[in-house]
């Protein structure tokens, strides 16, 4: 076994940062999801560790597996992968296993934090305030919402790649386990369902249309009766009826086809609007 | 709507979403309708109406994600062919909304397939990087799968956009009362669905009292959402570290 003793500089890094954050999805298939891209990452260190190309591809073997992550919170892993092949060019006793172990036993709590916390939490956040501010023809909330997001999003994955790299597989578990994702996965649900009340109330805003005629007297039923109750109850209504859909495992396509079809309906009857 | 403008929506549309340039985040950032409406609006010319638009659409999918490949619709393809659509065929937001949303469901039938096919190339790749062939191991990943993605969703757009035009507003142009008051209707409840579908990843039984807190603040105080999206971050810190908060630095850490 030849080995070249190679430790990875930082610019070294920063291609297979670059590498994953390319080609993690960019031939997404069912085969092997993220899988594929992961091999074009190691690719980068294994040819940099070994000298023949049979050792690496030997060592590629492991790398040709099944793999799916958040590609953002996912870097660590990634970088603790390249960390530990690393230690076993070096001589360091870590089975081929060992690797393939760590990445299949993180994967699905990454997958789980990163998911709804990036595009359960905080993208819908800002791109709520950028809705907000583009339904009022203002461009700078596209703007806003670009900059934050992809700044955060490359930042952030950048950051934890290296820190995957340093820290190791001990120290991963332990963040995992320490709790901290989860204090921000509640602060984050705090601030989205803040967010998601103000743009419920200023975009859901359904009401009745039709009056009642009472002997001489018309009523409009809405803004006489409902209105004077709580502004935006129908709204309410409406969000309530849908969470309980999605509660009973309702899928989201279908959801939003009886959702179009039924206020199309009542529209078309002059009932809502 | 040119040919030119045709073809630079559908190159748009194929440079944001085919995941190679990292730069654009596409679904995660650059792919929401808000910033493609606008993009689509400055290639044809008109961008705060392309803002509009392309806000109106993204309402619908503001809770949308993709989890391990599984996505429900395809809000990439409501916002860049939506938008062109509506502006080419003088539609208002309300109907942009309807023809976003039946095209982001047909659309998605597309993500399937091109995922499905790029399984096929797995097999080519995997026998280069065993030999260590890295070029040939790229080549097999990336190239394929980049050329059906482009035929798939820029090609196609292109395509969408000239043919789609006419039609579609002729249809808008003919539309009975009854219908538009169906759309309105739609336009009005249907962003109800997207902010349900994001309440299911981060509601629970203690943050819905924060749900109706924003709701209360913008409909009875008309609140600036980005003021309240401060607010609720001091409450945030509260909650979670209320009484754990020490008195001055550095005392209980």
């Amino acid at each position: 076994m030849s080995t070249t003793n190679y430790t990875m500089k930082r610019s070294d890094l920063n291609r297979c940062w670059l590498s994953w954050m390319q080609h993690c999805a960019c031939g997404y298939n069912y085969a092997k999801m993220m899988g594929s891209g992961v091999a074009h990452v190691m690719r980068i260190p294994l040819s940099k560790f070994y000298d023949t190309k049979e050792e690496q591809g030997r060592e590629m073997e492991k790398h040709l597996t099944f793999f799916n992550t958040e590609p953002h919170i996912g870097s660590m892993i990634i970088g603790t992968v390249i960390a530990m092949e690393e230690d076993r060019s070096h001589g360091e006793p870590i089975e081929a296993e060992d690797i393939t172990k760590i990445k299949s036993s993180l994967m699905g709590p990454f997958a789980g934090i990163g998911d709804s916390l990036i595009q359960g939490a905080f993208v819908p956040i800002f791109l709520s305030i950028g809705v907000s501010m583009g339904l009022q023809g203002n461009l700078l909330g596209p703007i806003l919402f670009a900059l934050v997001c992809c700044g955060v999003c490359l930042a952030g994955s950048h950051y934890l790649f290296f820190q995957g790299y340093k820290l190791g597989k001990e120290a991963i578990t332990k963040i995992m386990s320490s709790g901290i994702f989860q204090q921000i996965m509640a602060g984050a649900g705090i601030v989205g369902c803040t967010v998601m009340g103000a743009l419920a109330a200023t975009t859901v805003t359904t009401g009745l249309v039709f009056e009642i005629t009472a002997g001489e007297s018309v009523i409009n039923v809405q803004s006489t009766l409902l209105d004077a109750v709580f502004l935006g109850i129908i709204p309410l209504v409406i969000i309530a009826l849908i969470m309980k859909a999605f509660n009973k495992g309702k899928k989201p396509t279908a959801v939003l086809f009886v959702t179009l079809i039924i206020s199309f309906v009542l529209g078309a009857l002059g009932i809502i609007g | 709507m040119t040919v030119w403008q045709a073809v630079l929506i559908g190159l748009y549309h194929y440079v944001i979403n085919c995941k190679y340039f990292i730069l654009t985040q596409g679904q995660f950032v650059l792919g929401r309708p808000l910033i493609s409406g606008l993009a689509v609006g400055i290639i044809m010319g008109r961008p705060v109406e392309g803002l509009i638009i392309g806000a109106n659409i993204n309402l619908v999918y503001l809770g949308w994600m993709d989890v391990g490949g599984m996505r429900a619709t395809d809000p990439a393809v409501a916002g860049t062919l939506g938008t062109a659509l509506a502006l080419a065929s003088n539609a208002s937001p309300e109907e942009a909304i309807v023809l976003g949303s039946i095209l982001g469901v047909v659309a998605n039938f597309g993500y399937t397939l091109w995922m499905s096919v790029n399984s096929l190339f797995v097999p080519q790749m995997e026998k280069c990087a065993l030999k260590a062939n890295w070029s040939g191991m790229k080549f097999w990943y990336i190239v394929p799968s980049q050329v059906i993605f482009y035929l798939l969703y820029g090609l196609t757009i292109t395509l969408a956009c000239l043919l789609g035009a006419e039609p579609v507003a002729n249809v808008l142009e003919n539309l009975p009362e009854w219908i538009t008051n169906g759309f309105n209707a739609v336009a009005v409840t249907l962003p109800a669905v997207g902010i349900c579908l994001n309440l299911k990843s981060i509601m629970n039984k203690y943050t819905v009292s924060f749900f109706i807190l924003g709701f209360i603040c913008a409909i009875y105080f008309n609140m600036n959402m980005i003021v309240l999206a401060i607010l609720a971050a001091i409450a945030a810190v509260i909650a979670i570290f209320g009484v754990g908060i020490p008195a001055r630095k550095g005392e209980s850490e």
